[in-house]
Parts: C-alpha cells; structure tokens; sequence
C-alpha cells in the first residue's frame, strides 16, 4: 500500500514535469530554441503568486491563480518580443547562448526583486487541501497532488491535441518541417511565436504555482525542475508531446518510489533525470520522433550569420607574447591585492578562452567549462596539497586528465549536433555536481580544501606573474593554433559541415578536438584558480555560477577571438570587485551578463571585440567590398 | 574491370520514406573524361551526387572511387580517396576568406598533426609554407587573387563560383562532381566557366549535373538523361538530345 502512495506522489509531480516539458516541448519545435530558462520562468511567477496572496488580503487563491498565468503567458509573449524577435532565424548556437543570457536574466531578477532568501510556504496559499483527500488505506493523498495529476495530465493532452486537430496546431508544425516555405503559404511567423511563447508562459508559471505549497520557495527551488522537465521533454525527443506527458509522470513515479527505496537504491534519486538524459542521449531517442529534414530545419543554418558575422583578428601570437612581457612588466608596480585580481582576471580570460575555441571556432556550445574548471581545481587539491605533486607537474596533469572526460561527454552526444553537446554538458554537469562534486576523496565532501602554492611563488605578485607568464603563453599558442590545418579544420566544420566533409575533414573528429581542447583549458584554469586562491569549495564551480558568468564574458568580449575573451574577463572581474561588498553582486552578475548576452547576440554578436574591429574598418576605409564582378573570363586566358 | 574506370556506380537506389528519388542508376566516368546528367527537375539528378559523395545512403546499389568500393564510406572518406563536389550553393564556408577556404581545402595534403601544431614543430609550419605555394597552382587556374582576403559571404554567386572550382582544383581531385555550376550565372561568366572546366579535363573524372544543355553538350564526352530516378538515355550529346524519351520527358508530350 505504501508503494500505490509513493506512486500517486509520483503522478503528481512528474505531472509537473510533464507541464513544464510541453511548454519546453511547443516553443523548440515552433522557433527551434530550446528553452534553458524554462524552469526560471516558473520560479518567476511562483513569487508574482505569493506576493499577490502576501501583499492583497481579500485575494482568493483562485484569483490568484488566474492572474499569475496570465502573467506567465505576458512574460511569454515578451521574451517572444524582446529576446527571441532579435535573433529568430539564426543558428541554433545562437539561440542556444541566448537561451542561458535568459536564464541568467530571470534568476537574476528573481533574487533582486524578491531577495535570495527562502519564503516559508503559507498553508492558505494552496488551492485545493493539503491536509485533506484520498484516502488510500491509512495514508491521505492530499487534494492537491491530486489536483497537478489532473491539471498537468489535461494541459499536455489538450496542447496534444492542439497540435494535432487545429490550423493554429498545422501552422506550428509548418514551421517547424520548413520555416520558409510555411512563409510563403500564408502562415504569420510572428503571431504563432506569440501564441506559443505565451502558452508555455502560461503553463510554466501554472507549474509553479500548483508545485510551490509542497515546498520552500527560493530563487533556486525550483531550478532541479529544469533538467527533469528537459529528461522528459528528451523522452519525445524533444518533438512529441505524448511521449513528453509519459517522460514526465514516468520519471515522476519512479522518482518517489525511490523515496522508499532501501538504501544505496534510494541514492539513485538525485542523478535520475541526470542519468536519464545521458542515457536517452546515448539511444539517439530523438530519431524515433524527428525526420533528418525537421531535424536540420530546426537547427537553423549556422550561414544564416554570415551577414552579420564579420571578421575579427586573432591577434598575431607575437603581438600576444609582447603583450604578456609587458603585463609582466606593469604587475611590478601593482599593489598585493590588485595582483591577485589581475591573476583572477587572467584565469577567468584563459576560462573565456576554453569558449572562444569551443564556440566561437568550433560552434559549440557547453555549459561545463565551470565543471572542468572544477576539475582541475579538484586535481590540483588531489595531486598538489595531498600527493604532495610539484605545481609545474600538477597544472599539466590537470589539463590532460580532462580531456578523456571530454571524451565521454562528446561521445555520449556523438552526433555532436550543438543541440544535443549542450543537452549533454548540462546533464554531465548536473552529475558532476550530486556524485564527484560531494566526494570526501575527490572534493573534501564539497568542504573547504586548501592547495598551498610552493614557497618560492607564494606572494601574489610572484605567483601572479606566473599566472601572467602561463596565461600569455597559452593566448600566443592559441592564436597561432587558430592559423593552423587543424584551426582551419574546426572552423570549416562549424560553418558547413556537409562542405567540410566533402573537403576531407571528419567533421565529428573536429567537433571532439575542440570540445576536449576547451575542456584542457578549463582544466589547467581550474588548477590555476585553486593555486591563486589557496583556500576554496567546489561551490565556487557550481554550474550556473561559474559557467554562466564564462559564458557572459566570453560572449561580450567576442567569443570568436582570444582578444575577446581578454577583455570580457577583464570587465566581468573588474565590475564584481568593484560590487563585492554589494550583498546581492550574485544576481547582479546573473541579470548583468544574462541581459549583456541577449543584447550582444542581438545586436552585435562579436561583441566588444567586433565592435573594435569594426570602428577600426571604418577609420581606416578598408571595409571589404561587396564584391560583383566575375573573374573565370581573365583566368581562361587564351580564350 | 577497366582500369581507367574512375568512378563506378551501381545499380544505385535511394529512399526517402515513400519517396524513391534514385531508382537503380548505374554510371561510369573514366579518368580524363567529362559526363553530364540531364534531365528535368526530381529526375534524381541531385540525389545522386549526395549518395555519390556519401550524404544520401544507398538502400541498394554499389559507388566505387578509383576501383575501392566506398559504398559504406562516410563522406570524408571519400573525400580522402580523391573525390571532390561542388555545392549548388557554393557558399561553403561563408565565413572565411577566400585565402583560407583554400588552404583548407589542403587538409588532406598535411603531414603533421595536432601534436606537431600543438608543439609549433617544423614539420608543421613547412606544410603552412607549402600550402602558402600551392595556392599558386590553382590561382594560376582562375585567377581570384584580388579577392584572398575577402569573405565568402561577401562574394557575387558568380566569384563565389569561381572560388570553389579554384578550392576543388586545389585538391587535384580524381573524381570531380559539379553540382548545377552554371546556375545564377550570367551568359558571359557561363562561357568563361566552361572554360576553365575544360582546362581541368586532363587530369579529373568529371561528372556535372546542369540544366543548360547547350552549356554542357559543348564540351562533355557522354550525356546521360534521367527522369524520374531512372537513366532513360545515354550515350554521345547528339544521340541523348535526339532520343524520343529524352524530349518526352522535357516537353511532356511524346515525341513523334
């Protein structure tokens, strides 16, 4: 008996998963951006639902209720407007990188407006009984989880049929297999976005409303719903709404049960959705449900950029040497403290430079150069403070070892379609986090460790100045690798894979050089921090934390070339310096790089870096010439 | 088997879903020689190319490059065994110079790898300077100097043309597949384009889909009209625009 309550438990709140797995569901296959801040949202309008009970005294829970979806679907329709209109169109990377902008965004505003701090769950605040209702022998099923079964399991069946039997439905699904020619045929791009950004709005923020009495609610309550409902949503491969329904009331029922479970069983709980998606991910599930042309059509066309990607300079790797010399050379006249921030600055461009290779050359998108990074810290503790290693050996091995882990995670998304990369960096890092992460033997059990740096570079001059040395060798090296056959290779495979192919490059083999490339650098940047810092947890590379402010860096600075990721990490570092003392500088960096991603991706997508170029073109009259002319008659010379 | 034989397919059949694009298509293009496929628009002609060069997989049927049967090969493989194909977009790779677009197009050429990039060796940056010279070889084919370091993106359809049949000379290809090469181009760059796929003639298997037929017949050694999946005609330019199914299938009435 106490296993059917542990199974209606799980009914009800994998119908919470379902609810926000349809809305992920919807918006993916009608604009092809999956949704990353999809939960964000939910978290949003679960805070505009307590308020209105909190702040208004005659207003009914119903009322309530009703208000909140209605903002939920509001805010829908404004992400629509100010955050997908500007890069509709574009490649998947592209709304990918948007897609984390927004999520930094909506966590950011959460935290600032409602604080970070946890607001117990009132008992009026739920519509139906939480005390009262079924009961199933000597345990009550409570109205309410009754309530999510019904209203989830009816919401994602009534948008199935949505879909299926009405014209609004076909028009999603027109565009969907061929943007361009469902144009053509009359269908309104815009209003249908609209339509569906406010209907996963509008159930997102009902999730939240319906989920919120079973708990606490904070800034990050409800940020584990995001992977479970993308689990589920991964299920349907990312395409049907039915097989997403089941994904989420499955993964829900089994969830619960394993509440009961014995033991080392019951463990398996919090790597489910984790080890769900990897494993999906693994049976390329997606192929059951997406046609090759859908597929490639809900990709985008990374080309669809070359109109406003213009060149950037790499920088010339002597120009990068000398500029390390001087570095070197100024780090003399710094204080103590600002040698440490400027070695900070450093390790955070070199984390910035781990992207610049992995999506500005390769096209890819990760949101683990935090967890690498976490990795080599990890190492660095393992190798340097307890096998007593020497930091010149340390930083290396550090380097080295994440790169068969890169290897796992590519070959786990071996059809490394930037989609399913990202699917799959946001599931391994999610299980990095619960297993390797709280290990006393590799993390201290997520405990303070303390890496001492070697006694002949232990002030933070000396020990920045190393940092400056290494970091600038490894910007020269990189910027001489991007000239390279093999620098070529991942940008040929980034812009036209089919061309690529036919040219002689593997694409896949180039596609996993430069993910295991950009793991190595996160790695050695991870082991770089933990000697700079002496003393850290691994929360400091928690995934959104970290990952996301490298993210935002990299995208601001210009996140196709090393100068970029120079100058994103030296204003991200600089700014949260000056703010330190500022309580909340967490969610002003969450709200200030998610919104600086969104406008960058906008409106000028390499960033301060394309600006530069850019006004350079500009003053010196060199912008390259539309060219029209035809030059085969001169060449067939004798003709 | 003839041995100058450079490109063998088989008996070729492609399925998508209910759709039968390529209905066991046999073609033979012998080293040096120039063939074109004909036909009107869903004959397959496209589709074949993408199973020749390993993007549409082959249900049944055989290709083989050079006498190596790559009927399972992916298509870098391919590419490696000496085949090379144009796109009927030629946009490849819209964001880079035109400069790198062919050094790029040398990457089956290298001899050092990752590792030897990674430590700056010598064996490295001697192929970076060899590939610098051979870039010569193919400007002395079509001349695109001006525009080295222009993006592709930024190039008229007419040199974005030109630049790709410079990469794919570059690559002294055995087995070249030019996919609509005059489309979009005006009538003079049209003349220029044959050309220069003459001068290529001597040292490539050439097979170009087109639907200019008076481009094509003035210089390719066979014609094979396709219809439907299916090869109707084959044979000398004049016998295959001569022959009965090859009018009834462009103008749709049959021929009297």
């Amino acid at each position: 008996m106490i296993w059917l309550q542990y199974a209606v438990f799980g009914l009800g709140v994998g119908a919470i998963f379902a609810l926000l797995a349809v809305g992920i569901v919807l918006v993916y296959r009608a604009t092809g951006m999956l949704n990353f801040a999809h939960a964000s949202i939910a978290t949003a309008a679960a805070y505009v639902n307590f308020t209105l009970l909190e702040r208004v005294q005659w207003m009914p829970v119903g009322l309530a209720l009703a208000i909140t979806v209605v903002f939920g679907a509001l805010l829908g329709i404004a992400i629509r407007k100010f955050v997908f209109g500007p890069i509709a169109g574009t490649s998947q990377v592209v709304k990918l990188i948007v897609s984390f902008g927004l999520a930094g965004v909506l966590q950011g505003a959460v935290g600032l407006i409602w604080s970070r701090i946890g607001t117990p769950t009132l008992p009026g605040h739920s519509l139906f009984s939480m005390t009262s209702g079924i009961k199933i022998g000597a345990a009550t099923i409570p109205s309410q989880r009754i309530a999510l079964l019904v209203i989830g399991a009816a919401v994602a069946l009534g948008l199935t049929l949505l879909l299926k039997r009405t014209e609004f439905g076909m028009c999603v699904r027109a565009l969907a297999q061929n943007p361009l020619a469902a144009r053509l045929a009359g269908v309104d791009e815009r209003r249908v976005h609209s339509a569906v950004w406010a209907i996963a709005g509008a159930t997102a923020a009902l999730a939240g409303v319906l989920i919120i009495p079973f708990g606490v609610l904070t800034p990050l309550s409800l940020s584990g719903f995001q992977i479970k409902s993308l689990a589920a949503a991964l299920v349907g491969g990312f395409a049907s709404l039915p097989a997403a329904l089941a994904g989420g009331l499955g993964l829900g029922v089994v969830q619960e049960m394993l509440v009961g479970a014995p033991a080392p069983l019951n463990g398996l709980r919090s790597v489910l959705a984790t080890g769900l998606v990897i494993v999906l991910l693994f049976a390329r599930i997606e192929r059951r449900f997406v046609s090759e042309q859908e597929a490639r059509a809900l990709e985008g066309d990374e080309r669809t950029l070359a109109g406003k990607w213009k060149p950037v300079p790499l920088g010339s790797p002597r120009a990068w040497l000398a500029g390390t010399v001087i570095l070197a050379l100024v780090f003399f006249g710094l204080s103590g403290f600002w040698a440490f921030v400027a070695g900070r600055t450093l390790i955070y461009a070199l984390l910035g430079l781990s992207l610049v290779v992995l999506t500005g050359w390769s096209g890819q998108v990760s949101l683990m150069p935090g967890t690498f990074a976490g990795i080599g810290a990890a190492l660095a503790w393992i190798l340097g403070t307890k096998l007593g290693f020497p930091m010149p050996l340390v930083l290396p091995l550090a380097a080295l070892a994440t790169i068969p882990i890169a290897g796992i995670v590519g070959v786990a998304a071996l059809r490394l379609r930037p989609l399913y990369l990202a699917v799959a960096t946001v599931a391994f890092a999610g299980l990095f986090e619960e297993t390797l992460f709280v290990q006393h033997w590799f993390a201290n059990s997520g405990n303070a460790m303390s890496v001492p740096r070697p006694k002949w570079i232990a002030g933070d001059h000396v020990f920045g100045l190393v940092v400056v040395l290494i970091v600038g060798a490894t910007f020269a090296a990189t910027a001489a690798f991007g000239r390279t056959r093999t620098g070529r290779a991942l940008r040929m495979a980034r812009d036209n894979e089919r061309a690529a192919a036919s040219a002689g490059v593997n694409p896949t083999k180039y596609r996993l050089i430069g993910f295991a490339l950009s793991a190595a650098y996160a790695g050695l940047a991870g082991a770089l921090l933990a000697y700079l810092l002496g003393t850290f947890s691994m929360a400091t590379f928690g995934f959104l934390v970290l990952s996301l402010t490298v993210f935002g860096l990299a995208t601001v600075g210009g996140i196709r070339t090393p100068i970029g990721a120079l100058v994103g990490a030296f204003i991200v570092v600089y700014l949260s310096e000056v703010f330190r003392a500022s309580a909340s500088v967490q969610d002003w960096v969450f709200t200030g790089t998610g919104a600086a991603i969104i406008a960058v991706m906008a409106y000028s997508p390499d960033g301060i870096a394309g600006m530069l170029a850019r006004f350079k073109r500009h003053s010196r009259a060199v912008e390259p010439p539309v060219v029209e002319t035809f030059e085969l008659a001169e060449a067939s010379g004798g003709r | 088997m003839d041995a100058d034989i450079a490109l063998a397919v088989r008996g070729a059949r492609v399925r998508f879903g209910a759709v039968v694009p390529c209905d066991g298509v046999d073609v033979t293009v012998h080293a040096g020689e120039i063939v074109a496929i004909i036909g009107p628009n869903g004959a397959g002609k496209s589709t074949l190319l993408d199973a020749i060069s390993g993007f549409a997989p082959l249900e049944a049927g055989s290709v083989a490059i050079g006498g190596t049967d790559v009927t399972r090969a992916l298509p870098y493989r391919r590419a490696r065994l000496g085949l090379a194909r144009s796109f009927q977009d030629a946009r490849g790779f819209a964001n880079m110079t035109v400069r790198e677009a062919l050094l790029g197009s040398l990457h089956g050429r290298f001899r050092g790898g990752l590792l030897a990039e990674g430590i700056g060796a010598g064996v490295a940056r001697d192929d970076e300077r060899a590939a610098c010279d051979a870039i010569e070889e193919a400007l002395a084919l079509v001349d695109v100097r001006r525009y080295l370091d222009v993006r592709i993106a930024d190039l008229s359809v007419g040199t974005a043309r030109a630049v790709e049949l410079a990469v794919l000379s570059l690559r002294r290809p055995a087995v070249l597949l030019l996919d609509e090469p005059a489309s979009g181009l005006q009538q003079s760059e049209v003349e220029a384009l044959a050309g220069v796929i003459e001068r290529i003639r001597g040292s490539a298997a050439t097979l170009i889909v087109e639907h200019d037929v008076p481009f094509v017949r003035a210089f390719s050694d066979r014609l094979i009209a396709m219809d439907l999946g299916r090869v109707i005609a084959e044979g000398s330019p004049a016998d295959v625009l001569d022959h009965p199914a090859v009018i009834e299938s462009y103008l749709g009435v049959p021929a009297r």
